[in-house]
């Protein structure tokens, strides 16, 4: 049995292209049943996000299955009217199950480490084994792919690092008040990267603010849409007491805010902890604030080392992630190539076994002198003669060691034995399939 | 003989509840040093209960023994001093701060229930005087209350590694792993202000029962003054938390000279300045 993969992703099609193709949850029934119907597929499961569509089969030789899964992308980009050009790619074997598993871990993913990206994986999975479109194969390969994903989310960090400046201010601001409901945040002017923090803190809980710019205008067109309230840059002096978020980013030569103001301010409030981030530059806060007790500020420079620390933190994350990935891609396929091993054991014994009935049957014909007892003995010589010729090959292709070995080992027996007659291409014949290698097995002993 | 018998259940029971104590130290270490041990924090949370349960029957057993509770000598209240430290630490800290706090509380509970346990001796007769529901109410009262003590303390020893990253603005993994600073300052008033009311109340009951054996209301020796001491560095820092805004880093500073000062009037005041009738 061969694992194909055909799929396309942001790392190879454009975005227009990827949500045409891109599967609807309503739809997944319809598009698995079309490709199970395809030459070759024995089971099939589909992984559509907006980033990704590919199609996951276990088919009964290669070349067939990626000949399927290609005719079943191309269907789909004709009846949407793209053309998918070289956006397309297929893997096999080891390779395949790798790379499901990097998808479950995000390592694939445009922001490596974003953690939706596990679920997708279960609900795809779980879309496939509901319509019974999965098998041994597939079941296995998924359930691994999740629990890989896991394994990345508990055991690295990958996705716990802030990667932007507005973030790396989130996540601040979260290390010192912990939830961020309930807070009050006061925003000085209304540049860009204040209004970027203003939208984290605000999905982050924050929903009490009040923004402060040198023209009003500006402030309330900001201020209305996140429900804040606006003010001129004069009443700055009285908000300040009841923020425990400040952030700002006003153009202005020289500090808007001194510290005489947050001193009083911190007297009012009793010197709760407040955070403020100053990422306008020049700084609009002198730079002794942040000598005051229970005061903390960040400039532009200190998120900046932050978020590099970050960056760093994560590409070591995302290396130790990798190595994960490959130590369960190694245990899978170990146990997918055990999957190889045992039909060829199981045809090896009944082709053994085969010739010595064939040949007992032939031989105790032509000594029809011996007493039932001798003929007796003349047969059981002969089971144990072949006993013990299987069972050293046996034995030892079963504890043979890593799975390349051992499918080298039964690709030798078979061969050497003339186990099976036809190429891998071949469609109709199922030489790997274990449920009819035992029925085969079955009337000879 | 039903004592004897007693007598074995707190030993057996005793040790078991230690050593699970011990291996629960281990884990949650090990779950707080290696991200990659990931079921290490529930397994020691399960361990630690067990042990919880184990110590509960030990103490148990050894109350109906001595005919009072197990405070009488120095190493057997250490071992119910560490009981009541997982005690606390179950009931009172929850999720946030729980995995960073128990990081430093749970070892250290299972510190002082092994050398409990292993220098634990034979019930010699207790005094008389000890057999008063008052001086159980007493000694109770201020090894609970030394408990929760012990956790502002952790709080406030981890508010200030946190405090020192953010301040200096250099963020590490073991920041990554804290809870925030106002989960820590709040965990530490949380449990000063139940550290000091049991205090008080224990000094109450100390007051009332030497009145009632001495017919004095106090007795100027080294314990009691030790004690009221750390009774003033913990009503200090609530005054002046909430009154002068000494919250955060000072706050911090003061659980945790407070703590030293409750450990000097558990322990120090018995082995170094050891006069006086209130020693063990």
């Amino acid at each position: 049995m061969q694992i194909c993969l055909a799929g396309l992703s942001h790392k190879t099609a454009p975005l227009d292209v990827r949500e045409k193709i891109a599967v609807a949850p309503e739809d997944y029934g319809r598009f698995l049943a079309e490709i199970a119907a395809l030459p070759a597929i024995a089971e099939v499961a589909v992984l559509s996000t907006c980033n990704r569509t590919e199609l996951y089969a276990a088919a009964h030789s290669y070349h067939a299955g990626r000949r399927s899964l290609e005719l079943a992308l191309a269907d789909r980009a004709r009846a949407a009217g793209v053309d998918l050009g070289e956006s397309v790619y297929h893997q096999h074997g080891p390779a395949a199950a790798r790379h499901l598993l990097r998808v479950a871990s995000s390592l694939d993913s445009l922001v490596v480490g974003e953690p939706q990206i596990l679920g997708q994986v279960k609900d795809a999975y779980r879309a496939a084994h509901e319509t019974g479109r999965t098998g041994i194969v597939l079941d296995r390969l998924f359930t691994h792919a999740l629990e890989t994903g896991k394994r990345v989310r508990t055991e690295t960090v990958i996705g716990a690092y802030a990667v932007s400046v507005s973030s790396a201010a989130v996540e601040l601001a979260k290390k010192i008040f912990g939830a961020l409901a309930g807070r009050h945040a006061l925003v000085v002017g209304a540049g860009e990267m204040a209004e970027l923090s203003l939208r984290h803190l605000y999905e982050a809980g924050v929903h009490d603010i009040v923004i402060a710019n040198r023209t009003r205008q500006t402030a309330e067109t900001l201020a209305a849409s996140f429900r804040a309230r606006a003010v001129g840059l004069d009443e700055i002096a009285q908000a300040l007491a009841a923020s425990d978020i400040v952030v700002t980013q006003a153009a202005s030569p020289e500090p808007i805010l001194r510290r005489a103001a947050f001193e009083r301010a911190m007297r009012e409030r009793k010197n709760r902890s407040m955070f403020v981030i100053d990422i306008a530059v020049p700084r609009n806060v002198e730079p002794e604030v942040g000598q005051l007790y229970n005061v903390f500020l960040y400039d532009v420079d200190d998120l900046g080392r932050v978020v590099e620390g970050n960056l760093a933190r994560r590409s070591r994350e995302a290396e130790h992630a990798e190595q994960i990935v490959e130590h369960e891609t190694a245990r899978f396929v170990k146990w997918w190539e055990g999957l190889d091993v045992v039909p060829t054991i199981v045809a090896l014994r009944s082709k053994l076994e085969g010739l010595r009935d064939q040949e007992t049957r032939r031989l105790l014909a032509r000594l029809d002198h011996l007493s039932e007892a001798d003929r007796r003995m003349v047969e059981q010589f002969a089971t144990q003669l072949v006993q013990k010729i299987l069972h050293d090959p046996t034995s030892q292709i079963r504890n043979a060691g890593e799975a390349e070995r051992c499918s080298a080992l039964a690709a030798g027996l078979r061969y050497l034995f003339k186990l099976e007659e036809d190429a891998p291409a071949g469609d109709e014949a199922e030489p790997e399939e274990p449920d009819q290698e035992a029925e085969r097995a079955g009337p000879s002993s | 003989m039903p004592l004897s018998a007693l007598d074995l259940v707190v030993r057996i029971a005793g040790w078991l509840g230690a050593a699970l104590a011990a291996v629960a130290g281990v884990l949650t270490l090990r779950a707080f040093f290696d991200p990659e041990a990931h079921h290490a924090e529930r397994t020691g949370r399960l361990l630690l209960a067990a042990a919880t349960i184990c110590m509960t029957a030990a103490i148990v057993a050894r109350s109906v023994v001595l005919g009072t509770v197990p405070l009488s000598s120095p190493l057997e209240s250490l071992f119910t001093y560490g009981w009541l430290v997982f005690f606390v630490y179950l009931l009172l800290v929850r999720a946030p701060e729980r995995a960073a706090v128990g990081t430093l509380l749970v070892p250290f509970g299972a510190l002082c229930a092994l050398v409990g346990i292993a220098g634990l001796t034979a019930t010699a007769d207790v005094q008389p005087i000890l057999k008063n529901p008052l001086f159980a109410f007493h000694a109770l009262a201020a090894f609970l209350g030394y408990s929760a003590l012990s956790v502002a303390c952790c709080a406030g020893i981890l508010y200030l590694v946190l405090h020192d990253q953010i301040a200096h603005k250099r963020l590490g993994r073991l920041a990554s792993r804290l809870p925030s600073l106002e989960d820590l300052d709040a965990l530490g008033h949380r449990t000063v202000i139940s550290g000091l009311t049991l205090l008080t109340a224990s000094i109450v009951a100390g007051m009332i029962w030497a009145k009632q054996e001495w017919d004095v209301l106090w007795i100027w020796e080294p314990k009691g003054i030790w004690a009221l001491l750390t009774w003033a560095v913990y009503a200090f820092y609530l005054v002046a938390r909430n009154g002068a805004g000494w919250r955060g880093v000072r706050a911090a500073w003061l659980s945790a000279i407070g703590f030293v000062a409750s450990i000097f009037t558990l322990l120090g005041t018995n082995y170094l300045l050891g006069w006086g009738r209130h020693v063990f």
